[in-house]
C-alpha cells in the first residue's frame, strides 16, 4: 500500500422504512413513492432499475437531503436522517452524482476536486495535495487544468466521481450517472466505476432505467413498479469483483438477465401506458 | 499495490489540435478571410454608402440633401489644422468633449456596476430580497429613463450630477436585470451539488452564485453602457455644457453643420469602443466559456 | 381546462410573495410622501404622491391631456410600423442571400453604434417638417434592432429543419416560407418588444428637444412651467403607454406563434 493515498472511512448503512412521497404541485397530489423499504448494508452497491419518472429520484433526493419525505423513515448508519417534517442539510457524508453531470464549468478540474476540501476549511495546499494525489490515483491528472467544458462526457463524469469521493463520504449517490452516453464510452466509465468501488469500497446507491448497467455494477439491484414507485424485487447479484466486462457475455450474467427482463419490462410498459393517459 | 489501469483521457485539447504556431495560424485565417467574397462585399457597402452621401448632397445637390454636410466638407473640416467651426483633430476643444463624455459615462457604468451586480446577485440568490426588491424594479423600468430627465434636473442638486444620474439609471437596470437572470440561469443542480459538497451560504454565494452568472452579468454590463450613451447623448443635449451630445445639438443651433456630423461620428466610435473593451475584460475573466465553446 | 382551479389562484394572490411586494411598494410610497414634507434632501425636491393623485383627478377629465397621448401614439406607430416594413424584409432578405448579408451587415454595423438621438439635428436639418423628422429618429431607433433580430432568428434555424424540408421535396419558395417564416416568427417579435422599448425611450426625448406636442412635451414643459405633479404624471402615462404597446406585442406574438407556448 502506498503511504500517501487516502484512507477511506467505513460506514454507510442506509436502512429506508415505508417511506412515502406525495408531491402538491398545484393542488393535485401525485404519489411519487409508495411505501417503500429497503436495507443497504455498508460498503453494498445498490442500483435502483426503474422506468423513467418511476419516484427512483425521489428517493435519492430525500437520502442527499433535497426535499422531505411525507412519511416512514430513512436511517444513516442507526441515525435518524429523514422523515415527515424533518430535512436533512445536504451534505458531504452523501455526495451526489448528477445526471447531467454538475461539475462546475467555471473551475478546472483540479479547482473542482479541491472544492469539496476547501469549502470544508482545510487550507488551499492540503487540498491541492489531496486531489493531485487523487487525480494521479485515478488516471487524471494530465487533465488537471482543463475546464470541464473541454472534456469529453465519459471524462467529466469520472472527474465528477473523483470530486465526490475526495471527501471521503460514507454514501455515493448517482443519479442516472451515464444516462446520455454512447455505448462505448459507458463501457470505460463503467470500469473505471468499478475500479474506483473496489479500491474505496463506499455504498453506493445508483438509479439507472438500463437493466444491464445494473447487473454488470450491482450487488444487490433494487427493481421499483412505476409510479408510485414500490419495491418489487431485489436480485442479489454474486458475481465476483473485479469484474471485467468480459462478465457481461458469461452465460450466468445471460440467465440472470433473462430472469429479470420480463419484471422490469412489464413495469416499463405499464409506465409507458400511464404516459399516454397523462397526455390524453 | 493495482495501479489504475484507466485508459489515457479521451480528449486532450492541447495536444490533438493543429500544432501550428500562433504566427502560422493567424496568416492562414488571414489568407481564408481575403480569399472569400466577404471582405469585398462589405467594402462595397460601405464604399456605396459613402458614394451615396457624397452624390447626394455635394455632387449633385439634390433637393433637402444639399442642405446635409457632405463627406468632403466633414473630411476637410475634421482634419483641418484651422477648423472653420473650431472642431477637428487638431483642436484641443474636440478631445474635450470626447473626454467629458467619456468621462460621465465612466462614471455613470462604475456605480451601475457597483451597485446593479451586487444587487442582481442578491435577487437572484435570496428569495427574500427578491421578493422586496424585484417589484419596485419592474415598476419603475417601463418608464423610459429619458422621462427622467426633468425630475432628475429638479431633484438632483447640481449640474453635472443630474447627467451622471440620466446614464447611470439607464445603465443599472440593465445590469441588475441581467445579472439577475443570470442567477436565474445557473442550473440547480450546481446549487445542489454545492451544497452536497459541504458548501456555507458564503461558498454558495462567492463560488457558484458569482461566477455562474458572470457571462450574463458581462452581457449586462455590455448593454448597460450602450443605454448609458444612449441616455447620456439625450441629456446633454437637453441640459449640458460640454460632452459630445451638447457639441452635436450647439453646432447645429450655431449652423455649423459638418460638426454635427463629426460628434455623431465619434459618438459611434467611443460608443463602440466602450463596449469592445468590456468584451475583451469578460473573454479574459471567464476563459472556461471560451474554451468550451464546441 | 375551462374550470379555474381555486386552490392554485388563492395560493398565487395570499402567497408571501405578493404580501412582500406590496408592502415594500407601499413603504416607498411613505417614504416619498413623508420626504416631501420634511423637506429632505432628493426626495423633497420631488412632488409627493399625495400631490400627483390630487392632481390625476382633474388632468384625467381634460382633453389636451389625452391629445397628448394620441400625438405620442401617432409618431411611435408611424416609426415603428416604418422600421418594420423596412427592416423585416431587409433582414429576412440578409439571411438568406449571402451577397445581400456580406454587403449590408457592415453598413449597420457602422451605423449601428451612433446612438438614435445624435440623429435629431441631421434629421431636423434634412426633413421638411418637425413631424417627419421626429418620426425618422423614431425609425432609426426600431431598425436596427428589428433587422438585427430577423437575421440573428432566421441564421440560427436548425439546418436539420432544413435538411429535413429539402429531403421531404421543397421547393426554394417552400423553405421559405413554410420554414424559414414560421422559425423566424418568434425572433421577429422579440426584435418588435425591444424595439418598442427603444421608440418609446426615442420618442420622449425627441419631444422634449423639438416637440410641441407629446407626453415627452408635457412632461419637459410641465417642468419648464413649474407645474411639478405633472412631471410625475407624464412620466408615469410614459410607462403606462410603452408597457402597453409591449405587451401588445408580446400578445400578438403568442398568438402568431402557438407552438412558442410548448416550450
Amino acid at each position: 500500500m502506498a503511504a500517501e493515498s487516502q484512507q477511506y472511512s467505513s460506514g454507510g448503512a442506509i436502512s429506508i422504512r415505508n417511506v412515502t412521497k406525495v408531491y402538491d404541485p398545484d393542488g393535485v397530489n401525485v404519489l411519487a413513492v409508495d411505501n417503500c423499504s429497503l436495507d443497504i448494508a455498508p460498503g453494498e452497491f445498490c442500483v435502483v432499475v426503474g422506468p423513467s419518472g418511476c419516484g427512483k429520484t425521489t428517493l435519492l433526493n430525500a437520502i442527499a437531503g433535497f426535499h422531505d419525505i411525507s412519511s416512514g423513515e430513512i436511517h444513516l448508519d442507526g441515525k435518524l436522517l429523514c422523515r415527515a417534517g424533518l430535512t436533512p442539510e445536504p451534505g458531504a457524508d452523501r455526495i451526489v452524482v448528477f445526471q447531467n453531470g454538475a461539475l462546475f464549468p467555471w473551475y478546472t478540474v483540479l479547482q473542482n476536486v479541491t472544492y469539496g476540501p476547501e469549502v470544508q476549511g482545510r487550507t488551499k495546499n492540503e487540498a491541492k495535495g489531496a486531489a493531485m494525489s487523487l487525480l494521479s490515483e485515478f488516471g487524471l491528472a494530465d487533465i488537471a487544468d482543463h475546464y470541464p467544458g473541454e472534456l469529453s462526457s465519459g471524462m467529466r463524469r469520472r472527474v465528477e466521481i473523483a470530486r465526490a469521493l475526495i471527501n471521503d463520504p460514507r454514501v455515493l449517490l448517482l443519479d442516472e450517472p451515464f444516462r446520455a452516453m454512447d455505448a462505448l464510452t459507458k463501457g470505460v466509465v463503467h470500469e473505471f466505476l468499478l475500479q474506483a468501488y473496489d479500491r474505496v469500497k463506499k455504498t453506493v446507491f445508483f438509479i439507472t432505467h438500463d437493466l444491464e448497467e445494473a447487473l454488470f455494477l450491482g450487488t444487490k439491484v433494487v427493481i421499483m413498479t412505476t409510479r408510485p414507485a414500490k419495491v418489487k424485487t431485489v436480485i442479489n447479484v454474486d458475481f465476483p469483483r473485479p469484474r471485467s466486462f468480459r462478465l457481461r457475455s458469461s452465460q450466468r450474467y445471460l440467465e440472470l438477465k433473462e430472469m429479470v427482463f420480463d419484471a422490469v419490462h412489464e413495469e416499463a410498459a405499464k409506465a409507458f401506458a400511464a404516459g399516454e393517459r397523462e397526455l390524453a | 499495490m493495482t495501479s489504475f489501469s484507466t485508459p489515457k483521457p479521451l480528449s486532450h485539447p492541447a495536444s490533438d489540435s493543429f500544432s501550428l504556431s500562433a504566427t502560422d495560424r493567424f496568416r492562414h485565417a488571414a489568407r481564408r478571410f481575403l480569399s472569400s467574397p466577404g471582405p469585398y462585399l462589405g467594402l462595397t457597402g460601405i464604399v456605396s454608402l459613402l458614394l451615396f452621401w457624397y452624390l447626394t448632397t455635394e455632387l449633385f445637390a439634390l433637393p433637402r440633401f444639399s442642405k446635409l454636410p457632405g463627406p468632403v466638407a466633414v473630411w476637410t473640416e475634421f482634419t483641418s489644422r484651422n477648423p472653420t467651426y473650431g472642431t477637428s483633430l487638431f483642436s484641443p476643444e474636440y478631445y474635450k468633449h470626447i473626454l467629458w463624455s467619456s468621462w460621465r459615462v465612466a462614471q455613470a457604468f462604475f456605480w451601475a456596476t457597483i451597485l446593479g451586480v451586487p444587487l442582481g446577485l442578491l435577487m437572484g440568490w435570496q428569495r427574500k430580497i427578491r421578493d422586496y426588491v424585484f417589484p419596485v424594479v419592474e415598476l419603475l423600468r417601463p418608464i423610459p429613463v429619458l422621462a427622467w430627465v426633468p425630475l432628475a434636473i429638479l431633484m438632483i442638486p447640481g449640474r453635472e450630477a443630474p447627467i451622471i444620474f440620466l446614464a447611470f439609471l439607464a445603465a443599472f437596470f440593465a445590469t441588475t436585470l441581467n445579472t439577475f437572470l443570470g442567477v436565474e440561469s445557473i442550473d440547480e443542480s450546481y446549487f445542489r451539488a454545492a451544497r452536497c459538497l459541504g458548501s456555507k451560504p458564503r461558498d454558495v454565494f462567492l463560488r457558484v452564485v458569482f461566477p455562474g452568472s458572470m457571462p450574463y452579468i458581462f452581457t449586462g454590463m455590455q448593454i448597460g453602457v450602450g443605454v448609458a450613451w444612449f441616455s447620456l447623448v439625450a441629456a446633454e443635449m437637453v441640459s449640458g455644457e460640454h460632452g459630445l451630445g451638447f457639441l452635436i445639438w450647439d453646432s447645429y443651433v450655431l449652423s455649423q453643420y459638418p460638426v454635427v456630423v463629426i460628434a455623431m461620428v465619434t459618438l459611434g466610435v467611443v460608443g463602440y469602443l466602450y463596449s469592445a473593451i468590456i468584451r475583451l475584460v469578460g473573454r479574459m475573466l471567464m476563459r472556461w466559456t471560451v474554451r468550451t465553446g464546441g | 381546462m375551462a374550470t379555474i382551479n381555486w386552490k392554485k389562484l388563492r395560493k398565487a394572490v395570499f402567497s408571501k410573495t405578493v404580501y412582500r411586494g406590496t408592502a415594500s411598494i407601499a413603504v416607498l410610497l411613505a417614504l416619498w410622501e413623508l420626504g416631501r414634507w420634511l423637506r429632505m434632501p432628493i426626495l423633497g425636491a420631488a412632488p409627493a404622491p399625495s400631490e400627483v393623485i390630487f392632481l390625476l383627478r382633474e388632468i384625467v377629465f381634460a382633453p389636451d391631456f389625452w391629445e397628448n397621448w394620441s400625438a405620442s401614439f401617432k409618431r411611435v406607430l408611424t416609426g415603428f410600423v416604418a422600421a418594420q416594413i423596412i427592416g423585416i424584409p431587409l433582414g429576412l432578405a440578409m439571411a438568406i442571400n449571402r451577397v445581400a448579408r456580406d454587403t449590408a451587415f457592415p453598413v449597420l454595423e457602422i451605423m449601428r453604434p451612433i446612438p438614435p438621438l445624435a440623429w435629431v439635428p441631421a434629421s431636423i436639418i434634412f426633413w421638411p417638417t418637425t413631424e417627419s423628422s421626429i418620426a425618422f429618429v423614431i425609425f432609426l431607433g426600431a431598425f436596427f434592432t428589428v433587422v438585427l433580430n430577423v437575421l440573428g432568428g432566421a441564421r440560427d434555424i436548425d439546418v436539420r429543419y432544413l435538411r429535413a424540408a429539402r429531403s421531404l421535396g421543397s421547393r426554394p419558395q417552400d423553405i421559405f416560407f413554410k420554414i424559414v417564416l414560421p422559425a423566424t416568427l418568434p425572433s421577429i417579435f422579440t426584435g418588435m418588444a425591444v424595439g418598442m422599448g427603444i421608440t418609446w425611450e426615442v420618442v420622449v426625448a425627441a419631444e422634449m428637444i423639438a416637440g410641441k406636442s407629446g407626453l415627452g412635451y408635457l412632461t419637459w414643459s410641465s417642468y419648464v412651467g413649474g407645474n411639478y405633479p405633472l412631471i410625475v404624471i407624464g412620466m408615469i402615462s410614459i410607462g403606462i403607454a410603452g408597457y402597453v404597446s409591449s405587451s401588445l406585442i408580446r400578445l400578438t406574438g403568442k398568438l402568431a406563434a402557438p407552438w412558442q407556448r410548448l416550450f
